[in-house]
Parts: C-alpha cells; sequence; structure tokens
C-alpha cells in the first residue's frame, strides 16, 4: 500500500530520470528556437546579431514555401493511401492458409530493409531511367514511347518509391491485427447469411481500426520528413515539383551553413508538423483509446 | 621474474617520456576519390622520410567533407591540421583568414611549376593559400564514328554553332543515339557549374559590379534557350534528371554523340573494361562563341592548412611532399603514368612519359584556357569559372538549378525561369548585404 | 472450431500470394542479378545467371 510517504518517495527516485529526459528534449529545442532569432551564420562567425522575426519571414515568404508546404501535404497523403489500402488487402490475403506463406511474407516484408538512398538509387537508374531503365525497355517492347517518370511525374515517382518502402510496414502491423481477430465471429456472421463485404465492412475493418490509426499516425511522422529519396533522383525539380519543406530547409538554410535560418525553418516544420497532428489525433485519435 | 618484470616496466616508462617528443600527428581531411585513396598508400614513403611525423586520415565522401571542413575551419574546431578543399573553397576562406599561406614553401618545391590557371585559382592577394593535388576542366569527349556517319569533322576548337549542327546532325532516336548529353540535374555542382561555365562564352555573368544579378540579361536568355533547345531536338529523354553519373553511363553504352563534361571522365570512356566505345572518342577543347571565353570550367582539389593549427610546420611538410614533382614520380612508379594526378604541373605535361596518354594534351590546354580571376567577357566582382566564390552560392545556384531544370522538363518557359532566378537570387543578395 | 480448407482454395491463394510477394520484391532481386553484370551488360534486359 503506498503511503503518502513512499509516494513522495517514490517520485524523488524517478526524478534524476525524468529531468533527463526533460533536459534532452527541451535544450537542443530551446537553442534551436534561441538560434532562430539570429542572423548566425557558420561563414562568418563572431558576427552573431539578434534579428527578431527576420528568418522566419524570410523563410515563410520564399517562393517555394507554398509549393514546397502542398508537396509535402500530397506526399504523405498520397503514401498514406496507398499503403492503408494496399496494406489492408495484403493484410487479409498473407493470413489466408497457403503453401509457403512465412517466404511469402518475407518476400512483402524486405523492401522496409534497403535503405532509402538505396532504394532512391534503385529505382531511379534501373526502372524509371527513360533510356537504360527497366520501364523503359518494357514500354519499348511493346511499341510505346518510355515515359519519362522523374521529368514528367516527379512527385508522383517519389510517392511510388516511399509507398513501396513503406508498404510492408503497414502491412506488418496490420497483418498481426488480422491474426488476433477471432475466426469464429466471423464463421458465425457468415451463417447468419453476411455476405463477404458485409463481413469485411462490420467486422474485419472495425477490429483492423486501431492498428490503421497506429500505422497512420507513425508513417506521417516518418513521411513528414522524407528527404534522401528527394535528394537522390530529382533534387527537387524540376522546378519545384517535388520539394517538400525538409528539402526546402536543406536547400535554403543548410547548403548556405546559415544556422538561423535552418533553426527558423526547423521550427516552421515543427509547427507545421503539430498542427498536422492535431489534425490526425482529432479525426483518429479516438481509436486508440478505450 | 620480479627484475624481468621491473625491467620492462621500466622501458615501457622511457618509451612513454619519449614518444611524445619523437612523434607529432598531424590529421588529414581528405575525399574519397581514387587518387586520394592512392595518396593514403603511398604516405609511407612520407613517414619513412620523415619519421618524427606520424599521419592520421579521416577519408570521407565530398558532401560530408565539405560539412565537416567548413564547420571545423569556421568554429576554429581544430580537428584537422591539413583539409582538402576546392577552389570554391579557397578564395572565400583565403580572404577570411582562415588558411595559413604556403608563400614560405622551400624553393625545391619550384611554385613555378604550378600550372598558371590553378596557381591563380588558389591565390587570394599575392598570398598561396592551397597547394593543388589534382586539378580538372571539361572538355568535349565525341564519338569519332558517329561524326563521321553524319559528315562532319570535329575541329579542334570548336563553336556551340558547331556543336549544336553535329548534334543533332548525329541524333538518331529510333536507335537510341543522343547527340548532345548535357548536365541537366539540378543542383549548384550539377547543371549550375555546366550552364555557368556556358554562360560566360555567351558574353553572360551572374552579376554586375555592384552585384545585381543579370538573368534576365540578353546573354543569360540567349545561354538558357540555346541550352533547353539543343537538349530538346538532340538530347536522352530525362536529360533533366541527368548529372555526371547518369551522362557516363549513357556514353558508356553508346548512347552519345556528344558528351562535355569533367576531363577526368577521359579516362573512364577510354578504358575498354568499362566502355563500349572505348576506342571510338576522340576529344575537342569545350566550345566558344567567338567572344574570347570558352566554356569550359576548372576546378582543382587542393590541400590546405587552416590557421587555428598548432601543427602548422610538420602540415607543410606533408602538403609540400603531396603536392610535389617527386609524388608524381613516385605514383608513376608504383601504378603507371596513367594514374599519376593531372593538371598541376607544367612539368608533367613536358614529360615525354605523360604526353603517351591519350587524353593529356587536351586536359592541359582546357585547363589553361580557363581563368577564374577573368572568368567572363565582362568585368565582375567575383572569382571562379562555374562558380561565384561567395559564401551564399551554394544556396542561390541550388535554388537556380531547380528553376533552369524545370525549363529543361519543359514545365516552365525558359522567360519564367530566368525571371524567377533573377527573383530569388536577388532576394537572397539582398538579403545577405551585398545589395544595398 | 477451424473451417476445413479446400486444396483449390489454398491453391488460389497460393498463386496470387506469391505473385503479389515475387512483384514487391522483384526490385531488389533485379538489384541482386545487377550486381553480378559487367558496365555494359548491365544496359541490356536479360538476366543474367552468375555462373559459379
Amino acid at each position: 500500500m503506498a503511503t503518502a510517504h513512499s509516494k513522495t518517495a517514490a517520485r524523488f527516485m524517478i526524478s534524476p530520470a525524468v529531468v533527463l529526459l526533460l533536459a534532452w528534449m527541451i535544450v537542443p529545442l530551446a537553442m534551436t528556437i534561441y538560434f532562430s532569432f539570429l542572423r548566425y551564420s557558420l561563414l562568418s562567425p563572431g558576427e552573431e546579431t539578434f534579428t527578431g522575426w527576420d528568418n522566419y519571414t524570410y523563410f515563410l515568404t520564399d517562393p517555394a514555401f507554398v509549393a514546397a508546404f502542398t508537396n509535402t501535404i500530397i506526399l504523405v497523403v498520397g503514401v498514406l493511401l496507398i499503403t492503408v489500402i494496399l496494406g489492408i488487402a495484403l493484410a487479409i490475403l498473407l493470413d489466408q492458409p497457403m503453401w509457403g506463406q512465412g517466404i511469402v511474407r518475407i518476400l512483402v516484408i524486405a523492401p522496409f530493409f534497403v535503405m532509402p538512398t538505396v532504394s532512391a538509387l534503385v529505382w531511379k537508374n534501373m526502372f524509371m531511367d527513360p533510356v537504360n531503365g527497366l520501364f523503359a525497355h518494357a514500354a519499348k517492347a511493346l511499341g510505346l514511347q518510355p515515359f519519362e517518370f522523374l521529368s514528367h511525374a516527379p512527385l508522383a515517382s517519389i510517392i511510388l518509391i516511399v509507398s513501396w518502402q513503406w508498404l510492408p510496414f503497414a502491412t506488418l502491423i496490420l497483418l498481426t491485427a488480422m491474426q488476433s481477430l477471432d475466426q469464429e465471429q466471423l464463421e458465425a456472421s457468415e451463417m447468419d447469411g453476411a455476405s463477404k463485404w458485409s463481413r469485411f465492412y462490420y467486422i474485419v475493418l472495425p477490429h483492423l481500426s486501431r492498428a490503421i490509426t497506429v500505422v497512420i499516425l507513425i508513417q506521417t511522422i516518418f513521411l513528414l520528413s522524407v528527404f534522401a529519396e528527394i535528394l537522390v533522383t530529382t533534387n527537387g525539380g524540376p522546378g519545384t515539383a517535388s520539394t517538400n519543406i525538409t528539402y526546402l530547409v536543406y536547400a535554403q538554410s543548410l547548403l548556405q551553413f546559415d544556422v538561423g535560418g535552418g533553426s527558423a525553418g526547423g521550427i516552421i516544420a515543427v509547427i507545421l508538423a503539430n498542427i498536422v497532428a492535431i489534425f490526425l489525433m482529432r479525426m483518429i485519435g479516438k481509436n486508440l483509446e478505450a | 621474474m620480479k627484475l624481468f618484470t621491473r625491467a620492462l616496466l621500466g622501458v615501457s616508462a622511457l618509451a612513454l617520456l619519449a614518444s611524445p617528443a619523437l612523434a607529432e600527428t598531424i590529421t588529414i581531411a581528405t575525399v574519397n576519390n581514387g587518387d586520394m585513396i592512392r595518396m593514403q598508400k603511398l604516405a609511407g614513403e612520407f613517414t619513412a622520410q620523415n619519421p618524427d611525423i606520424e599521419l592520421e586520415w579521416v577519408t570521407l565522401e565530398e558532401n560530408i567533407l565539405r560539412q565537416r571542413v567548413t564547420t571545423d575551419v569556421a568554429t576554429k574546431g581544430g580537428q584537422y591540421d591539413v583539409m582538402t578543399i576546392g577552389t570554391y573553397e579557397v578564395p572565400i576562406w583565403g580572404s577570411k583568414g582562415w588558411l595559413v599561406s604556403l608563400n614560405d614553401l622551400p624553393a625545391s618545391y619550384d611554385v613555378d611549376d604550378i600550372l598558371p590557371a590553378i596557381r591563380g585559382g588558389l591565390t587570394v592577394d599575392g598570398e598561396l593559400y592551397a597547394a593543388p593535388f589534382y586539378g580538372e576542366s571539361s572538355m568535349v569527349m565525341y564519338r569519332k564514328d558517329l561524326m563521321e556517319k553524319a559528315g562532319l569533322t570535329m575541329p579542334e576548337a570548336p563553336t556551340w554553332e558547331f556543336i549544336g549542327e553535329a548534334a543533332r546532325a548525329m541524333t538518331d532516336k529510333d536507335n537510341e543515339i543522343y547527340g548532345a548529353c548535357f548536365r541537366g540535374k539540378a543542383g549548384w555542382g550539377e547543371n549550375m557549374a555546366f550552364l555557368t561555365a556556358m554562360a560566360n562564352s555567351f558574353g553572360a555573368k551572374w552579376f554586375d559590379m555592384d552585384w545585381n544579378p543579370q538573368f534576365t540579361g540578353e546573354a543569360w536568355t540567349e545561354t538558357l534557350n540555346f541550352y533547353v533547345n539543343l537538349l530538346n531536338d538532340a538530347g536522352p529523354p530525362g536529360a533533366s534528371n541527368n548529372g555526371f553519373n547518369e551522362n557516363l553511363s549513357l556514353f558508356q553504352t553508346g548512347k552519345c554523340g556528344m558528351w562535355i563534361d569533367a576531363t577526368v571522365a577521359a579516362s573512364f570512356v577510354t578504358n575498354p573494361n568499362d566502355s563500349q566505345v572505348a576506342d571510338q572518342v576522340g576529344f575537342a577543347l569545350a566550345p566558344d562563341t567567338g567572344l574570347g571565353k570558352r566554356g569550359n570550367w576548372l576546378w582543382a582539389w587542393s590541400l590546405a592548412i587552416p590557421a587555428g593549427t598548432e601543427k602548422a610546420d610538420a602540415a607543410k611538410k606533408f602538403v609540400a611532399w603531396a603536392t610535389s614533382k617527386e609524388y608524381l614520380e613516385l605514383v608513376a612508379a608504383n601504378e603507371g603514368w596513367a594514374n599519376v594526378p593531372p593538371g598541376t604541373r607544367t612539368s608533367l605535361y613536358e614529360n615525354p612519359e605523360y604526353a603517351k596518354v591519350p587524353f593529356a594534351k587536351m586536359t592541359l590546354e582546357s585547363i589553361n584556357s580557363a581563368d577564374p580571376q577573368n572568368p567572363t567577357i565582362d568585368p565582375v566582382p567575383y572569382v571562379g569559372v562555374q562558380f561565384v566564390a561567395i559564401p551564399e552560392f551554394q544556396g542561390i545556384a541550388t535554388s537556380t538549378g531547380q528553376q533552369f531544370s524545370a525549363a529543361l522538363a519543359g514545365s516552365i518557359s525558359v522567360e519564367e525561369a530566368l525571371q524567377n532566378a533573377q527573383n530569388l537570387t536577388e532576394r537572397e543578395m539582398k538579403r545577405s548585404g551585398y545589395i544595398k | 472450431m477451424a473451417r476445413a480448407v479446400t486444396n483449390q482454395r489454398k491453391l488460389v491463394f497460393t498463386l496470387v500470394a506469391w505473385t503479389i510477394g515475387i512483384a514487391i520484391f522483384f526490385p531488389i532481386l533485379w538489384t541482386f542479378l545487377t550486381s553480378f553484370k559487367t558496365e555494359a551488360e548491365g544496359d541490356c534486359i536479360a538476366p543474367l545467371i552468375p555462373v559459379l
């Protein structure tokens, strides 16, 4: 039984861990906020001056900012739609009895272990390249003109690459959820004459909702900061067609060793990510309760 | 037994005392190019001559190296005693006083032997701030057989007009032969290196003497129109995503008629192990428009000593060794003349052994025709052929590069791209305080 | 009680799942095969069976 005294002692004992964790989080954040108000370039050290909101207005009025913002949203939503819908389908399929189930599962999960830069290079040079790529060879074999993926549909191509990397994650989480589904419930409904569609819609989907929420939340965190794929394939171009916020921070600030501008861009990215997170939690967060 | 232990302890104590006096360790940051790896392999020769100096290597990929050394030198971190940097950094860092002057190298080093164009790019106000390890320029590499089939002969010093005509004549899209393979991928070291050098030969410039950007001027309009039209007519599909490596693979698989890129590529495309067209490659100087400047760039990976180091003397000894004539001979003796780091010393090109290397002469002429101190036809306030040696350039050129690759991909017009480039450069220059 | 699975049903699922699995895995497989090719062979599409 916990007395008031032992509670105090317990709090006192966990305090070092809490303080350490807090410092771990707060100190870098506070320094970033502090830097974001300075005109601070690594290339002219010792000349830091306070500039107020200059770095922020500069970043927000960047001609590429609006494009980068919409691209970020399109990228996140696009990848989420693809991975969640295909992930559900794959999870249901892989849950069925079949020969070689273990091997098929490994095949499906394998892309998750490929590093982003490597997968971007592979897709760019071996598949999407309009001269030597496999898609171009296939198009030519069918007598078609090869499509220039990265020039004419850069964002869609990046969505494809990123979806390929994240589909295994969604499948894996949803598959484990499928395995905890009560088979007898399904059979009972089948005997009551429920169609396949209604069994999916009224039993399977509600059962998966919590897992889907987890997939969406975790993937959103990572998808907001997609960078390597863009750097390797298109460098954010043509124009700003595939520039997202992360890449914009890189191009506008880090390439120039501009610590102040980079910090401001980083803080804006954090704020945007939080806005997205609040919306997400409002929309689907209730699935996590109970 | 006890005595033995004591003796052992005594000896090791002595060794501990003696070692700091004997050896000084210098840390060298370098890039992971073939030539640098070779230097690392041969460095035993240097430590044998200088037993009091020990070497520690930090070998990094180009972009990471640039970030690390820039951060270190700017914050006076003092992690490195010798840094490998390029012609872009040297003028900036030299004028900030971040580098040790190398004007006092011994006479045996023969500093006058360094190619004047390279030396000019590494000198600020008469002080040499870095010693060139290898130098490169850009030139035209073309397919002799395709040129012949098109009924044309490549002059040694072509004009852009001829390049345009030849590229269109060589192109045979049904058989996947593309006359013009140029860099199109956005980036300050990718399409902007090519376009800035090309623009110089069209009489264009980045800034006037008051640092006002010049993209909306006639010369840039002409340059970009020529580039976009030529690549649309005679370039490979997806040219707006092609950088050095993509074009290299296109050329090696026989899909390019002409490729204008770094002189170091010559050794790759003439190597029969990697290239299907090795025996059909010809070389020519980068094109011009008759205005007096050619469209080739100049770059030199160089060794410099940061001003903060306490081991400047040992570092200087190493820099002098690695960029000396003796080092070139050492490489030649171990690996053959074709693997000697090119483009730094006149004496190398006077060597009859080296003259046998097929691309030696054209490399030298290309380097000599670039002048980083006076890169453009009109006077400009900056140094650098394919770049502008100011700290802001990397960021600005990456953004303008995106605009120009968009123009090439056809998602915006040439006029829009130039107007956007003009606006964003002006914005950045105002913020940085160049334009008052 | 688990439902008895007919072999025919199982076969259909096996075929579909293997097709999709291999399609998803294909880029990795292709990269692996290409790693045995020389620069020049990398350009042609015929898969190369490594000779050991």
